[in-house]
């Protein structure tokens, strides 16, 4: 095991579709990636002194979110597309 | 030219082994021997905060601990919007990285897709996060380790590396990471554990967290890289294994430090995880 693939992950992982999609941790990421992506926003218009230092600093979670979310929902799809 | 080149040679290698401008931020009234009391109080609390979200993790399980690391890596980027440029936000924000690769470890496996994926999936995120902490630092690929080392140094710990996966494996157990068969599946497996934990962890631990500990706490850096290396294995559920990564880290962390340069302790990674996910499975039973 590495620190990035755990036994920890092995041993909670969603057995079937519906338990996948009732899996919060995913939900959580689309969660923190929507507040994320929502402060960003509100920060490049507003007019405020450090603003691009924050926006740059938001981008160090929101973009791997991105691809994160990405991933998930493509893994998403693949099971549920052999039950249709 | 050729002096301005050797002269940001000299600094990359002087900030990576912990003699850079960042050290001599404060006065000197504030300063324990060689390291401030403001940093070992900022190592402290970070330390603690972490130990904190990993118990909430390893004993509520991935839901509780999403949200552990997603509270934790908030605060540290704030944290380091607070502190303004400097080695404490260096430090803070290299530190951050920990909690967002444990969120996405935690979210992104699924048992339909082999564990071979999951390295890949994880690992571009890993990877985008640290050039954009490098980017929000004005960090360069030297200020990290990303430079020559010795050849003999490297292929002498990467033979080191290669004879560590036995009983890394021994102790780990066998993981099928679920490859294609012929040597097409092999080559690729290869390339992701290769970069994907080779180059990425070595590049997130010793590369980003050593170099802004060690510009912080001199040769608390290793000790700083050695701690994030073992709480972020720690998911693995085995002690056993957690002893032996936080040794193997330490080695790697020391010839970081003599050398200057991740080149060595990569080769050494590499050939370790090469070894114990690829070649040893197909060896022993």
């Amino acid at each position: 095991m590495t620190s990035t693939v755990t036994r920890l992950a092995i041993d909670s992982l969603a057995q079937t579709p519906g338990q996948a999609l009732a899996s919060p941790a995913p939900a959580l990421v689309v969660g923190i990636l929507i507040v994320v992506f929502l402060a960003r926003l509100l920060l490049e218009v507003a007019d405020v002194p450090r603003s691009r230092d924050t926006v740059r600093t938001l981008d160090v979670v929101l973009l791997p979110m991105f691809i994160a979310l990405a991933f998930i929902l493509s893994t998403r799809v693949l099971e549920i597309l052999p039950l249709g | 030219m050729e002096l301005q080149s050797a002269s940001t040679r000299l600094r990359a290698f002087a900030t990576f082994r912990g003699r850079g401008s960042g050290s001599s931020e404060l006065p000197d009234r504030r300063r324990v021997g060689s390291v401030d009391r403001r940093a070992i109080r900022l190592v402290g609390g970070l330390g603690a905060a972490f130990l904190v979200a990993e118990v909430f993790t390893l004993v509520s399980g991935p839901a509780v601990g999403v949200l552990a690391q997603a509270v934790l890596l908030i605060t540290l980027l704030a944290l380091s919007m607070r502190q303004g440029p400097g080695s404490h936000q260096r430090l803070t924000l290299a530190l951050a990285l920990l909690p967002l690769v444990q969120i996405l470890s935690l979210a992104l496996p699924a048992a339909i897709i082999p564990i071979l994926a999951w390295y890949l999936e994880i690992g571009l995120g890993a990877f985008e996060a640290i050039l954009l902490v490098m980017r929000r630092l004005d960090l360069t690929f030297r200020d990290v380790g990303v430079r020559r080392a010795p050849i003999g140094e490297v292929v002498a710990v990467g033979a080191i590396g290669a004879f560590l996966a036995v009983p890394a494996y021994l102790i780990a157990g066998p993981v099928n990471l679920g490859q294609g068969g012929g040597f097409v599946g092999l080559a690729i497996a290869s390339a992701i554990v290769i970069v994907f934990i080779g180059v990425l962890e070595e590049l997130l631990f010793r590369g980003l967290i050593q170099s802004a500990g060690t510009q912080l706490l001199s040769r608390g850096g290793v000790v700083v890289s050695v701690a994030a290396t073992t709480l972020m294995y720690s998911a693995s559920l085995n002690p056993r294994y957690v002893v032996f990564v936080a040794l193997v880290a330490t080695f790697f962390g020391i010839v970081a430090r003599r050398s200057g340069s991740i080149a060595a302790p990569v080769a050494g990674h590499a050939a370790l995880a090469w070894v114990q996910f690829i070649v040893l499975p197909m060896i022993l039973p």
